[in-house]
């Protein structure tokens, strides 16, 4: 346990900067922002001691939330509570919880990881996610609070033909919850092996057995503290070591990115584009995937529920963005300045020079650089809470569509009472828990990376398109929303299996037939393209009907007048 | 909702205010927004010399800048956009919904 890492070869500062930045690479680069832990996938982890001032306030997080959870199940007594929590949430709690939803581990190790790798290029990864969410609040959120329920399939069905709709919406927004799962579970599991010393095996069911616990028995509410409490931690936490990084240069800017550039092998590269991302269409694709498939995730999308009504929503993502577009700042920071604390520092290193533990643990030995082992302990909890909710929140999406949008919308025409939907939505997160332990125990050893990527792509490609055009376009019908959702889920997942991700690194072939590793240059706007001609070309009736539904559709988006009320809707 | 109420509220002057200036006001801010993401974006691809280049002498890179301009102008822009729409936006769906006879 205590020979890190002596299976691998240790060479020069070179070859131990390529396989770091392989690593890396692999992880975040398709991790993006949004992904989770994103443990070191190349196969470095190796488990580390015990660290016990983490596992104590592991544990804490631990109780104050099961505490959470028990009193949440109390209040969680129709299905309004369990899918939205009853639209009692205030956009104050509603926009941190989006935040403690939408930032994984990623964002913290991950991101940190790559600008500490790559430098400039890595950026993006943070400047996207900044590039969506302004957009969702002017164009998307109030209107999708007026149009839905429960979940972003609510809106889209609006006026389409409801059974062919939620079935292609569901396949989309199911893709996207198991994907990310599955990305998640095993960075859950590398990276709990790594912070906490426990096996693989058993961090991946610890992961599930308490998602389980929070999104059945305490619903929308419980997750929504969860994320909301781990946001807190979050920022508390990039605050300190950000404000320790810039105390330490005097708080000029200019002179951590001096000595970033003076430390890094690459030298002044680091500064600007080229070290990670080389050819413009890869990087217009990561550009495109991060931007459009963070308005297309049915986690985040469903989080716009749980307030009173499109005044709220509209405060939450606000709040939301403030807080999350602080964070990549600090990450930004933090990211240029543990070039100088850990990249010559022996500490962090093995005996070959390796980084001990892996690209991902770059943040996390700044923070034991700058707040000891107590900030480290702080810290290591905060990343498994980090999980921990973003794996409650993508289970409630996915339990949500199984039970809501198929099972009591699609198969029993909306007959199912309120106490039955609760029941089919636990069991949906029992099977959900169960499918995510499995899967991650399966893709263990698997280089992940594709999935992560599956996840946005998918989420670009199939929900986004069909979600935009369904609110503003009139001429959509179900005819054409099917064949864009078709056409771009065929795509994005196509593309990805024929590309680098899969064909290459899981296949073992040796050219990919699609050169990219994201898809959605293509696929995105194919899919688009598709719902306007298939629109277009659909002569029927029911097109008909449907474009004539547009009146109210628009008079309920734009108003509000219609939705259900605040705490019954 | 009946098809005459819904006519009724379409054809209603507040409605057409409201929409027509939240319209515009959301997508001048979206397109600032977009536009300083492709700068950035279409920068990186196809003018890594100039994201490279030094911004005011220094290490600190016209890449670096941009990119935390694009961040902090999507924060600067939700704020005024809220703001704006708690203020008048919101007052004038009010006003629509009473005089539509809602609430």
């Amino acid at each position: 346990m205590s020979k890190l890492m002596n299976n691998m070869m240790g060479n020069l500062m070179g070859k131990m900067i390529k396989l770091f930045l392989g690593s890396v690479l692999l992880t975040l680069s398709l991790f993006g922002a949004a992904h989770a832990a994103g443990g070191d996938i190349s196969g470095a982890v190796v488990k580390q001691p015990l660290n016990i001032s983490a596992i104590i306030m592991f544990l804490i997080f631990v109780l104050a939330t099961l505490g959470i959870t028990w009193w949440a199940a109390s209040k969680t007594k129709t299905k309004d509570d369990f899918y939205a929590a009853g639209g009692g949430i205030t956009p104050w709690q509603n926009g941190t919880a989006i935040a403690g939803d939408f930032m994984s581990a990623a964002t913290f190790l991950g991101i940190t990881g790559a600008i500490y790798g790559f430098g400039f290029d890595a950026m993006i990864l943070a400047v996207g996610v900044m590039a969506a969410w302004p957009v969702i609040l002017f164009m998307m959120a109030e209107r999708i609070r007026n149009l839905g329920s429960y979940t972003f399939i609510d809106v889209v069905s609006y006026r389409l033909d409801k059974k062919p709709i939620r079935i292609i919406s569901a396949i989309g927004s199911l893709s996207v919850v198991i994907f990310y799962l599955i990305a998640q579970m095993v960075g859950a599991g590398k990276l709990i092996q790594l912070l906490f010393g426990l096996d693989y095996v058993y961090a991946v069911i610890l992961v599930s057995f308490l998602m389980i616990c929070y999104v059945s028995f305490g619903g929308m509410l419980a997750t929504t503290w969860v994320q909301l409490i781990k946001a807190v931690l979050l920022l508390i936490g990039g605050t300190f070591i950000a404000f320790m990084v810039m105390k330490s240069f005097n708080f000029n800017v200019e002179a951590i990115l001096s000595s970033a550039v003076d430390i890094h092998p690459k030298g002044a590269a680091i500064l600007g584009p080229g070290l990670w991302l080389k050819d413009p269409i890869a990087i217009i694709s990561i550009a495109l995937t991060m931007m459009f498939g963070i308005m297309g995730l049915p986690h985040i999308l469903m989080r716009l529920f749980t307030v009173k009504d499109a005044k709220d929503a509209r405060k939450s993502v606000f709040v939301a963005t403030t807080l999350m577009g602080y964070f990549y700042i600090l990450i930004i920071i933090i990211g240029f300045g543990a070039v100088t604390f850990v990249m010559n520092n022996p500490d962090y290193h093995d005996a070959a020079g390796n980084i001990l533990g892996g690209g991902n643990m770059v943040a996390l030995h700044l923070t034991q650089y700058m707040g000891g082992d107590f900030m480290l302990g702080f810290m290591s909890a905060v990343a498994f809470a980090t999980i921990l909710a973003v794996v409650a929140g993508l289970t409630l999406a996915g339990a949500a569509t199984i039970a809501h949008d198929l099972y009591s919308k699609t198969f029993k025409k909306g007959t199912v009472s309120s106490a039955e939907e609760i029941k089919i939505s636990r069991i949906a997160t029992f099977a959900l828990g169960g499918i995510a332990v499995v899967l991650g125990i399966a893709f263990e050893h698997q280089n992940v990376a594709f999935v992560a990527s599956m996840a946005l792509a998918v989420a670009a490609s199939v929900n986004f398109p069909i979600l935009i055009m369904s609110i503003y376009w009139s001429n959509m019908t179900t005819r054409g929303a099917i064949a864009g959702g078709v056409v771009g889920l065929i795509l994005s997942i196509g593309l990805i299996i024929l590309g680098p991700g899969v064909w290459v690194s899981v296949l073992g072939n040796a050219e990919p037939i699609f050169p990219q590793f994201y898809p959605t240059f293509y696929s995105m706007p194919l899919a688009f393209i598709a719902i306007w001609v298939f629109s277009l070309l659909d002569k029927s009736a029911q097109a008909e009907k449907e474009k004539a539904l547009f009146d109210e559709q628009l008079v309920r988006s734009e108003t509000g007048i219609g939705i259900s009320g605040a705490s019954n809707h | 909702m009946s098809p005459t109420e819904t006519e009724k509220c379409l054809n209603h002057p507040k409605f057409k205010e409201l929409t027509r200036a939240r319209n515009r006001f959301g997508l001048v801010f979206s397109l600032i927004i977009a536009v300083g993401y492709a700068v950035y974006v279409l920068g990186m691809s196809f003018a890594p010399g100039f994201m490279s280049q030094s911004f005011g002498g220094g290490s600190m890179t016209y890449g670096i800048v941009i990119g935390v301009l694009v961040i902090i102008s999507g924060m600067v822009c939700s704020g005024i956009y809220t703001w704006w729409a708690n203020r008048y936006f919101d007052v004038l769906s009010g006003e629509l919904r009473k005089e539509l006879g809602h609430e």
